[in-house]
């Protein structure tokens, strides 16, 4: 089963870069392969969001390499984590809520 | 390979469409070293290159959409003109201390043309003459041009290059310039007002574009003009 989670994947990639720098195509796929598959979305829009986190200061970028091939690195900065913390507090907030009216219904039901 | 190389320039294409040139260069090598890194990873899991590349094009999804998402981030080709445009003007005007001058200048002559006019439309109002009008006429413009002017003239003055007094400088400058067209459209001329309106959506179109590329470039990049 693959959810789409459209609004969710600048939190995911700040959370999966938050573990140290890394390039686009890894972001990707460590993010699909730790949620099992259940997390799929279509790899052409991972670089906007990229942008986007790049342009708001959250993330910033560098020239690298690996195998010898020329990679874009991204790396988390300070207002990246900050608003990772942020993300991650209100994610719990709401998936409590949720598991509450969700339990709730089971047991009535 | 060449078919879906193909393939793969067909979607780069699409997903370029409308970008400026720097943005849709930036796009074609993080997604050719993308797409290249998919298929290394399918063929080396057992799948044949035309399997392989066929997996990489299809991960990637649909281009137009990816398209959409670019144009939200990255500059397009209008945007990109403009911003160039604006930094050739603030080229000229900046690059001679004379020019700079002239821009000082010039709300200072169209307010000392204003007073006048005001003094004789005053002094002439009963008699309902066409000099009157004409001095009206006259004052009106010159006001409304030294306001505008002198709003817009100032900038090298003011202190507006962080983001929050830039916007506060935006929000007098609108006000201002809707005050302009107040004192310029009286009652009595409201008929050719159309003219104007008419041409303020050349403004309102540069205003959009500028905040559209203010929220594609950080704010430590941004030239001095998209402070304005």
């Amino acid at each position: 089963m693959a959810l789409n989670f459209k609004g969710t994947l600048p939190t995911l990639i700040l959370e999966f870069l938050a573990q140290g720098p890394s390039h686009g195509y890894a972001i990707a796929q460590s993010i699909k392969s730790r949620s099992k598959g259940v997390l799929d979305f279509k790899e052409g829009t991972l670089y906007p969001a990229l942008h986007k986190l790049e342009t708001a200061g959250h993330v910033d970028s560098y020239e690298g390499s690996e195998n010898n091939r020329p990679r874009r690195y991204y790396r988390i900065t300070k207002s990246g984590r900050a608003l990772l913390a942020k993300d991650r507090a209100q994610w719990r907030a709401l998936s409590q809520a949720v598991t509450v009216i969700l339990g709730e219904a089971q047991n009535e039901a | 390979m060449s078919q879906n190389m193909t393939g793969l320039d067909g979607w780069l294409r699409q997903a370029t469409h409308h970008l400026a040139h720097d943005s849709a260069a930036q796009v074609r090598t993080e997604i050719q070293q993308h797409y290249e890194s998919a298929r290394e990873d399918a063929i080396a899991a057992g799948a044949t290159p035309a399997e392989a590349d066929r997996s990489a094009l299809t991960a990637l999804g649909d281009a137009k959409t990816a398209n959409r998402q670019y144009r939200r981030v990255l500059l397009t080709r209008s945007e990109a003109r403009l911003l160039r445009s604006s930094n050739r003007e603030a080229q000229f005007f900046c690059a001679a201390h004379g020019r700079k001058r002239l821009l000082f200048a010039i709300p200072a002559l169209a307010a000392l043309c204003a007073a006048p006019a005001y003094a004789i439309a005053t002094l002439t109002e009963p008699f309902a003459s066409t000099v009157h009008a004409t001095a009206s006429l006259v004052a009106r413009v010159s006001a409304g041009a030294a306001i505008l002017t002198g709003i817009m003239f100032a900038v090298p003055l003011l202190p507006i290059y962080t983001p929050a007094r830039s916007r506060i400088y935006r929000a007098a400058k609108w006000l201002t310039m809707l005050a302009v067209l107040v004192i310029l459209f009286d009652r009595d001329h409201r008929d050719s007002s159309w003219l104007v309106f008419n041409c303020l959506w050349i403004v309102a179109w540069i205003e959009f574009t500028r905040t559209s590329i203010r929220r594609k470039i950080p704010v430590a990049n941004w030239p001095k003009q998209l402070y304005l």
